[in-house]
């Protein structure tokens, strides 16, 4: 009897191991990016559908999908075995097309071997067609999958979404994941506002909210350059803001830590490289004749880094007043310039309408109620901004 | 001796929180934003609020008979067959909210860790765990609520400190909610209240007051419960408002899964956390199944006139795994619940007002000799 007992807790040992779920790293094809493009190439035969019929497209039309996948025993663990190899080496890039994106990953799966796994996506790449057409049918793939971290970054590509997964930077062994850190650092040093997969969407979702990603270029095939933000109307991208308007965006939504940097001229010939370190934004929101206004008071506290003539000296008082006031006047502009813009747009990345939603719920429940609303009553709204700037210090020389 | 009166308020304190914070608490934001948008926040504060009273009702119901269980008394106050009629009805009910937490339960475990995994196998291993679990004493039950509370608040009060760096409190704002008319509002308060966290964390009390060490026990162990596990619940519900904001949450299945699911330890410390956040889940979905059970199973037993509720806790089995089998997929789920949940208001909140009017008004008491 005993025996029988033991034998059956020895059987259950093995019968009972709860590993129906099981999945050994080797056999999955993980994925660490996705980038998806406006497809040129005819679709393959597809598993999903019979070919040569007529199969509903969403409205991109049909798109191409480049994976980046990571070779097992082949990326680095962190931190350790720095030994040979060239980044190329620890990823395998694969593409595949169809209707939909869930469509073309299947496709994509009838390339390869193991089942596709989206639990280590770190970036999705759209190209700037992609955006500009609407991302809904990608949002809506993306959110379905439990998989799919919101940690993710999504950004754009100006030309060609598929250039960036077969971009291979030197600094780290896996592309995808140097990647990630030049968004991850910029956010760190201040010079983007945080905006990943999960903020994107929350501000896609928000009435009176727009969401914008990074324009990002590849140039010479492995340097990756952040060129702007790519702001939406809704799901679409109606535009792109300068690289250097970034840093007025950060200002205006009170993105700290700063860090970004502006070269501006303070009288003739005479520049100034002024550094941002500390940023505050507020929005004084009133009702006038039944419309909603918005002041902005930006105040930006930073250092003096440079300055381009010896002729200036910094040893008065007087002096840096007056840089500040110059300053003021330009931030003023630029603020101004890039709301402008965005209002010509009808995009509201700056999240007005959420605050008059908050603020003025009588009036949202009875003018605005719809998002697409929000952005008709944005085009015209009156915004006045005002710039504050401190300058805390000049450095260690002392002129 | 009839009992053994050893539970301590801080024990009673436990069993409500546990029993009321349950894997339902993972759908409440949607729930609750889904009519008023971010009056959501308000909704909830007003459903718990609710629940304080319908708990403060049963612990005043249970202290004016310190030594009766539910049925005893209620047959003493509304003569005996109407008693046994609703408690054939309330047994019918939870066995229904058993069944539909259950399969919550299993379709939350299916989405996130095991997909292959058959959900019947998911459902039916945790619920025999709970049927073998709840052949022990109250006061065994009590001690193991006791174990699992710090699992269960700390990991939620923790994810709520993690995520409030990215919170944005214009989400919270208006607080009564856009388009908050009364009629959106009392659908939503309806709705709340309706899910079946609340009803299966006042009744359990019923269960535990006779075991209770005291009247004092009983009623701050019942307010401090409800305390708890409302202040916990506002913060969870409150954060993911604010992080995600109406629009979103309306999007997801689970918004607070997906918070979960989006922690990241400063400074990157450890990556993929969310996984220990799951489990949380699973330690919560466990101890209110577990009250559950042992309610049906305690009530059963003096509605059929059995000695203990120990025939129960098998008959019940097949039962339950029946119920959460039934629906089709999670829509028709959350259809059945909002609709059962709705209805069973009037079992678990209006029949023990009656009942303790009833007391009162008769001077019925069953507290001295």
């Amino acid at each position: 009897m005993k025996y029988m007992i033991s034998l059956l807790f020895g059987l259950g040992l093995f019968v009972l191991t709860g590993c129906w779920d099981r999945d050994e790293i080797e056999d999955r094809s993980t994925i660490l990016g996705l980038a998806i493009d406006i497809a040129e190439e005819q679709e393959g035969s597809s598993p999903n559908h019979p070919s040569g019929i007529d199969v509903p497209l969403s409205n991109l039309g049909m798109l191409k999908v480049t994976a980046q996948l990571a070779i097992p025993g082949k990326v680095p663990l962190k931190g350790g075995d720095s030994s040979g190899g060239e980044p190329a080496d620890s990823v395998w890039v694969v593409e595949a097309v169809g209707h939909t994106i869930g469509d073309a990953m299947q496709n994509l799966q009838q390339h390869l071997a193991h089942k596709i796994f989206l639990g280590h996506l770190k970036i999705v790449i759209l190209s700037e067609e992609v955006a500009r057409k609407g991302i809904g049918p990608i949002n809506e793939y993306l959110r379905r999958v439990p998989d799919v971290r919101r940690t993710a970054w999504i950004a754009v590509n100006g030309d060609d979404a598929a250039s960036t997964m077969e971009a291979s930077p030197k600094m780290e062994r896996v592309p995808t994941l140097y990647l990630t850190k030049v968004f991850e650092e910029s956010v760190k040093v201040g010079k983007f506002p945080e905006h990943n997969l999960g903020l994107f969407w929350v501000a896609t979702s928000d009435k009176g909210r727009d969401g914008y990603l990074p324009y990002i270029r590849v140039e010479e095939g492995e340097h990756i350059k952040i060129e702007g933000m790519a702001y939406f109307s809704g799901d679409k991208m109606v535009g792109k803001t300068e690289p250097h308007q970034i840093a007025y965006f950060n200002g205006l939504t009170e993105q700290n830590p700063g860090g970004s940097t502006a070269y501006f001229p303070f009288k003739e010939n005479q520049g100034i490289l002024f550094q941002s370190i500390k940023r505050k934004a507020n929005n004084e929101l009133k009702m006038k004749n039944g419309e909603p206004k918005v002041d902005v008071t930006v105040r930006v506290e930073g250092e003096i880094r440079e300055k381009s003539t010896n002729a200036l000296k910094l040893d008065n008082p007087g002096t840096i007043e007056s840089i500040e006031k110059t300053f003021n006047q330009i931030l003023e502009k630029e603020f101004a310039t890039l709301i402008t813009e965005t209002q010509e747009k009808g995009s509201d990345i700056f999240g007005i309408g959420e605050y008059v939603r908050g603020k003025f719920p009588d009036y949202w429940d009875k003018e605005v109620q719809t998002g697409e609303q929000w952005k008709e009553i944005y085009k015209n709204l009156e915004i006045t901004v005002t710039g504050k700037s401190k300058i805390l210090r000049t450095g260690l020389k002392a002129q | 001796m009839r009992f053994q009166k050893q539970i301590t308020a801080a024990q009673v304190m436990m069993i409500i929180a546990n029993t009321t914070i349950g894997v339902s608490v993972l759908a409440l934001p949607r729930i609750a934003t889904e009519k008023v948008n971010t009056g959501g926040f308000f909704i909830t504060f007003i459903g718990l609020v609710i629940a304080f009273i319908g708990c403060i009702i049963i612990a005043a119901l249970g202290v004016r008979f310190p030594k009766k269980t539910f049925i005893e008394y209620s047959s003493a106050l509304i003569s005996k067959p109407i008693s046994m009629a609703i408690g054939m009805l309330l047994i019918v009910y939870f066995i229904l909210l058993e069944g539909f937490i259950l399969r919550e339960f299993g379709e939350v475990m299916n989405h996130s860790l095991l997909d292959k995994t058959p959900i019947f196998v998911t459902i039916t291993s945790m619920i025999i765990v709970i049927a073998i679990t709840s052949r022990n004493s109250i006061t065994t039950f009590a001690h193991i609520q006791y174990y699992y509370f710090p699992f269960i608040v700390i990991p939620i009060f923790l994810m709520v400190l993690i995520s409030f760096s990215k919170m944005e409190i214009v989400h919270l704002k208006p607080f009564l909610g856009n388009n908050a008319n009364v009629s959106n509002y009392l659908r939503g308060v309806h709705s709340v209240i309706g899910l079946p966290f609340i009803q299966i964390g006042t009744f359990i009390l019923t269960i535990i007051i006779p075991y209770t060490k005291s009247k004092k026990h009983t009623v701050i162990g019942s307010i401090l419960g409800i305390l708890v596990s409302g202040i916990t619940i506002l913060f969870a519900v409150g954060v993911t408002m604010a992080v995600f904001g109406a629009e979103e949450i309306k999007k997801s299945l689970w918004p607070m899964f997906v918070l979960a699911r989006m922690i990241q330890f400063p400074a990157e410390m450890l990556e993929r956390v969310d996984i220990v956040f799951i489990v949380v889940w699973i330690f919560s979905a466990f101890t209110t199944l577990l009250s559950g059970y042992v309610l049906i199973a305690y009530i059963s037993g003096k509605v059929f006139g059995f000695n203990d509720h120990l025939p129960f806790t098998i008959i019940l089995l097949p039962i339950v795994i029946l119920v959460a089998l039934y629906p089709d997929n999670i829509q028709q789920l959350y259809d059945y619940m909002e609709w059962v949940g709705k209805g069973g208001i009037l079992l678990t909140f209006l029949y023990p007002l009656i009942l303790l009017v009833l007391s009162l008004a008769r001077k019925k008491r069953g507290d001295h000799h």
